[in-house]
């Protein structure tokens, strides 16, 4: 079974998350923004000798966790799985509670 | 309710090349991924489009090539794209390799049965049709950036804007490379804490000196140029000194 371990780095963006496979082919970064969850995603891919990157920004956990489901991680590496997906889905919470918070105030 | 805007009346309407040459000049070097992807998002619905990608290439060393995407579309794209090895087979990706000018992505040919299903992968995910903006690279070096913009709509990017699109959003696309770059070499520095003397020494390697030369400017012995090579080397994770500086200069630190 291939493990994960975290390592929040010193040189990382305040409140940032960075998730990584214990062999380090599959890392993410997740950090929160005003406008959602900014998750980066690098994998180290055998054909071809390839590392590719993606950065996308997640408004609502619906689309962060279809993603999460659609990621080949989630047989590979299912304890990264796994951490990423409670800890993308948290992050995503709050910032939809803080949005919701903000409305409610402008309302006002 | 409102009928979407044609791209030939979005580009005749000159606010259009004012707000992004604006976004253009929001890309800076102490952005993160996330407010570049936000950029990208913007641009994207400027242009009306539903689909925007930013796609980077640099080649590492010897064992490994990046492609770095900051998107402005569904990410589930990448995941298809990295799960099916779409990177070796990219004809987007490969005009971009050989070309400076903007072009429509049909007119870019899909020879083989892999490139055809990269682009069959992307109509799926909003970019049935597209515009392909390359970002110019000093020569000699691999690294190339590019932008896509897509629609769901097959003709909406067309003969008649391409012109209009490609002026508008160069600039950006120039903007988001160097971003790219700034953002690596910021990475590579932090991770290698490559001093100012083992800079000089790089560069002076990019020159073609020898260790001889080197070590005559510098007043110490071959055998010293020598062993500070090999500790650079191992900083950087390389096995040769010409692989040392030629991922500097693909990382543009010198």
């Amino acid at each position: 079974m291939k493990t994960s371990r975290n390592r929040a780095k010193r040189s990382e963006p305040e409140g940032s998350i960075v998730v990584k496979s214990d062999d380090g082919a599959v890392s993410y970064r997740l950090q929160p923004t005003r406008l959602g969850l900014c998750v980066q995603r690098e994998r180290k891919q055998a054909r071809g000798h390839a590392r590719l990157v993606h950065t996308a920004v997640f408004r609502d956990s619906a689309c962060f966790l279809r993603w999460c489901e659609a990621d080949s991680v989630r047989f590979d590496y299912p304890i990264v799985f796994s951490d990423i997906r409670r800890k993308g889905g948290a992050l995503l919470e709050s910032h939809e509670r803080a949005a919701h918070a903000d409305r409610d105030h402008e309302g006002r | 309710m409102n009928e979407p805007r044609t791209l030939t009346a979005i580009t005749k309407d000159g606010e259009f090349f004012r707000r992004i040459a604006d976004l253009a000049m929001r890309v800076t070097s102490e952005l993160d991924s996330g407010e570049v992807s936000a950029v990208l998002a913007e641009a994207c619905d400027l242009c009306g489009a539903d689909a925007a990608a930013f796609a980077s290439f640099v080649k590492d060393d010897e064992a490994y090539e990046s492609y770095r995407f900051i998107l402005a579309c569904d990410p589930t794209w990448c995941l298809e794209y990295e799960s099916n090895a779409c990177y070796m087979h990219d004809p987007w990706l490969e005009y971009t390799r050989h070309h400076s000018e903007a072009t429509l992505a049909k007119r870019i040919p899909a020879r083989t049965a892999q490139q055809i299903e990269v682009v069959a992968l992307a109509r799926r995910f909003g970019f049935a049709s597209a515009i392909v903006v390359p970002a110019q690279s000093p020569q000699g070096l691999t690294r190339l950036g590019a932008l896509c913009l897509g629609s769901a709509q097959p003709e909406y990017f067309d003969e008649q804007t391409l012109a209009a699109v490609s002026v508008a959003v160069t600039g950006l696309v120039l903007r988001l490379h160097a971003w790219q770059i700034a953002t690596l070499r910021d990475e590579l520095l932090t991770r290698t804490r490559l001093s100012d003397d083992d800079l000089a020494l790089l560069a002076q390697q990019r020159e073609g000196r020898s260790s001889k030369e080197i070590a005559s400017m510098t007043n110490t012995t071959s055998q010293g140029v020598d062993s500070r090579w090999q500790r650079l080397n191992a900083k950087l994770g390389v096995s040769s000194r010409t692989t040392a500086a030629q991922l500097a200069a693909e990382y543009g630190l010198i």
